[in-house]
């Protein structure tokens, strides 16, 4: 045996803190420099284990106490996290069902032409919208399910762009086959609520534009 | 008829004792039985761990609370593909120790040498205060080698998988530190027999 491997198992067996093998200890015996380096490793593990034994200064209750709190506090704001992203993620689904549900009536809903063709045309009288007249707006035609005007109610005119859907729903005679828009000036109550309607006749498709009365 | 008795055995106890691992699962569910209980495991470890490697039995406390309020963390780097939970421990220890000490110099002095009796008559306070000395003026990786393998008292492997080297590579680093710690050793008992005289 020499001194490197010997060293390399003295190292081991001070540790181990047991007795020497015989092949070993015959080389410590007549090795100065391993004997040496035997009772140094002895001696240092002897201080380690004293070490070791020393102990450990106690750890102070309350560090595992801030720390369970600390831990309390997190859960707590984790669960709340967690609600939220529930909620979130619940009424953003609410939302796109609502959307889809939307969408999908629009698209699947009847055509305005459709619409036209479907209403039963009931006939009405033609009536001009007086307190209109009164004012020198011409060619208004009194919506026949319009309530009729309080004394003293203020109206308002309204340009805007019709379809025969919306046409036949205020009770204008419609041709099936027209599918278009026509430009309209719509005399708007105090209430919000449409009165009157007169179809404007710069069309350019006269022939096609619906009748009113 | 006698009543029958069963007796457990420590192996079965061990058995029965769940691991780091699935406890850190459990604590990130937010059971807060498996943290306090992952706490009394490893925090006396990880103190004596800090104590040693810093030498200051404060900033040892601070230490093993700050590894346990990283474990906490949401965001914590720990992966059970990548090593252990014990392994991850160690190596916030060791971090958090480095800053420590790059902080500036310890202060507190460990005055453990007074707190031991069974060995007291053996060794004096003094020559165990030298030890310690000498463990903190030691390289880091040869601390860390010393502080795991015979103060904490793991096997090579438990020290290789902690320290994240070839167990060839923590024997050869424990055996230098032995022989740099048993020189310095030695002179500090010299340099305190010749004050004596």
């Amino acid at each position: 045996m020499n001194c490197e491997s010997a060293r390399l198992e003295l190292v081991e067996c001070a540790r181990r803190g047991g007795e020497m093998p015989a092949g070993l200890s015959g080389h410590v015996a007549s090795c100065d420099g391993c004997r040496s380096r035997w009772q140094a490793e002895r001696d240092l593990s002897t201080h380690l284990d004293a070490l070791r034994m020393g102990g450990l200064p106690a750890g102070h209750d309350w560090g595992k106490a801030v720390l369970m709190r600390e831990f309390d506090q997190r859960r707590r704001h984790l669960r709340q996290v967690r609600w939220m992203w529930t909620l979130s993620t619940a009424a953003l689904l609410m939302l796109s069902v609502l959307v889809a549900r939307d969408i999908r009536g629009r698209h699947n809903g009847p055509e305005p032409a459709a619409v036209a063709q479907s209403f039963t045309p009931r006939e009405y009288p033609e009536e001009t919208f007086a307190p209109a007249e009164e004012a020198g707006e011409k060619g208004f035609i009194k919506l026949p399910f319009a309530l009729p005007p309080v004394p003293g109610e203020t109206f308002g005119i309204v340009r805007t762009e019709l379809d025969p859907g919306q046409l036949v729903r205020m009770g204008v005679r419609m041709d099936p086959g027209w599918n278009g828009t026509v430009e309209a000036d719509v005399l708007v109550g105090q209430d919000g609520l449409a009165e009157a309607v007169r179809l404007s006749n710069d069309d350019g498709a006269a022939g096609e534009t619906p009748q009113g009365y | 008829m006698g009543r029958q008795y069963r007796f457990e055995r420590p192996a079965e106890r061990i058995g029965m004792q769940r691991s780091d691992e699935e406890l850190y699962r459990l604590m990130k569910g937010g059971d807060r039985e498996a943290f306090g209980e992952l706490y009394e495991r490893r925090a006396p470890a990880l103190r004596r761990y800090a104590l040693h490697m810093s030498g200051s039995a404060a900033a040892a406390e601070e230490v093993s609370h700050e590894v346990f309020v990283q474990l906490m963390r949401a965001n914590t780097n720990f992966d059970d593909q990548r090593g252990s939970l014990e392994g991850w421990m160690y190596g916030v220890a060791r971090n958090l120790v480095r800053v420590i000490r790059r902080q500036g110099p310890v202060q507190e002095p460990v005055d453990q040498a007074v707190r031991h009796d069974m060995l007291g008559e053996l060794i004096n306070a003094e020559s165990l205060a030298a030890l310690h000395t000498a463990l903190r003026e030691l390289p880091v990786l040869y601390r860390d080698a010393v502080v795991l393998c015979d103060l904490e008292e793991m096997s090579y492997e438990e020290s290789a998988r902690v320290m994240g080297c070839p167990v060839g590579t923590v024997r050869s680093r424990l055996h230098r530190a032995r022989g740099l710690l048993a020189a310095k050793l030695k002179r500090a008992q010299v340099t305190s027999e010749v004050a004596v005289r």
